[in-house]
């Protein structure tokens, strides 16, 4: 699996938002084209957002699949096309709440879901590290990573949203349909989680 | 001044999520505060940490699958222009309320004009009563003769002063 550099995965050059809509409409009208244009748009940011809530690609990759059939079958029910971008995300979550109930009830969580887990997952390694800031840069990432999977789930869709996808916390809020107040809370919380784990990490080494 | 709150806002400043006059208040507050701009620059660290993760590319079988779904659905059946039109939700809506009404109005009637009230109904069981004590009573039978009460209750409650001219 190939990576890239971080770089910020909130839409910045494409459509404007009055053309975001015309294809938003389009679709709904049943134009397959203007529907894989939102895909290309908005895939790559579903497959990472999910992604970091699940910990393992395959399971993002079943999930953004199912995220965008169910956009399709269901865009006419849309009635503000403006919205497409919060619903859409709505959807992705709802798809992976049900996949970790599922979960949850069938202790599905196997060995070889470990083995394709993202806390597993070794991205490219820039080559101008050396080995022992790769290896660090690796512990690194998967103590972020067990630090994720270790939140409640209603702060680690918050704080993925808004520290990966860089959604504003008033977008925020539109997609998961809590208070300003909580998601601000919430995503505090999750950060000073996070903090702790690294902080241990840190402290660990020597 | 609440420090804790302010670590809220401050989360939220390193997030661009906090308003103009709300940011000003927070950095008037980091540069007053030695333990609020020592978690403001952790935390900045923590951000820069985690954004330098890298993001996966999408896989091209994601696409892959979703259009060999779609297209393996079966294709939906042509519209009947007519049938949409005279459904249509709005229309349907009004179409639903009238008929509901109309029934609501037709029950209404049926009860009021058809079915007797209920002291209608204890007379009338009161007389079929009578009717079958009369008609087995040989002596009150020849009683009716003479008594049009009787002779009315005989003939099943027909017109007694009738019954009446007809034993003369």
């Amino acid at each position: 699996m190939s990576s890239t550099p971080a770089g910020s995965p909130r839409i910045q050059s494409g459509p404007s938002h009055e053309q975001l809509v015309e294809v938003v409409l389009r679709a709904q009208k049943g134009s397959f084209d203007d529907f894989q244009k939102l895909y290309d748009l908005y895939a790559r940011a579903i497959y990472n957002f999910v992604w970091k809530l699940v910990g393992s690609t395959e399971d993002a990759e079943d999930l953004t699949q199912e995220t965008f059939l169910k956009v399709h079958s269901e865009l006419r029910s849309l009635r503000d096309p403006s919205q497409f971008r919060f619903w859409l995300y709505r959807i992705a979550r709802n798809e992976v709440y049900q996949k970790l109930r599922r979960k949850q009830r069938s202790s599905e969580v196997s060995i070889d879901d470990e083995e394709v887990s993202y806390y597993n997952f070794l991205p490219d390694q820039s080559p101008d590290l050396d080995p022992e800031r790769q290896v660090l840069s690796q512990e690194l990432q998967d103590v972020i990573g067990k630090a994720l999977r270790d939140l409640p789930v209603k702060y680690r869709d918050v704080f993925v949203l808004a520290v990966f996808q860089n959604m504003s916390y008033e977008d925020i809020t539109k997609v998961v349909g809590r208070s300003l107040l909580s998601v601000k809370t919430d995503i505090y919380r999750a950060r000073l989680a996070v903090k702790e784990a690294v902080n241990k990490y840190t402290r660990k080494r020597p | 001044m609440n420090c804790r709150k302010m670590r809220i806002d401050i989360i939220a400043l390193l997030d661009e999520s906090l308003g103009e006059v709300p940011a000003s208040r927070i950095r008037q507050h980091l540069q007053s505060c030695p333990a609020c701009l020592h978690f403001y620059e952790e935390q900045r660290n923590l951000d820069r940490l985690l954004k330098s993760e890298p993001q996966l590319d999408l896989p091209v079988q994601i696409w892959e699958g979703i259009e060999s779904r779609l297209l393996s659905r079966p294709a939906p059946a042509p519209p009947l222009r007519w049938l949409g039109t005279l459904f249509e939700w709005a229309n349907f809506r009004y179409a639903f309320a009238s008929a509901i009404l109309l029934v609501i109005v037709s029950v209404a009637v049926f009860r009021v004009t058809v079915t007797p009230r209920p002291e209608d109904e204890q007379l009338l069981a009161e007389i079929r009563a009578y009717q079958v004590e009369v008609q087995g009573n040989p002596f009150l039978k020849e009683i009716g003769r003479e008594n049009p009460f009787y002779a009315f209750s005989l003939r099943g409650g027909k017109n007694p002063f009738n019954s009446v001219r007809s034993t003369k």
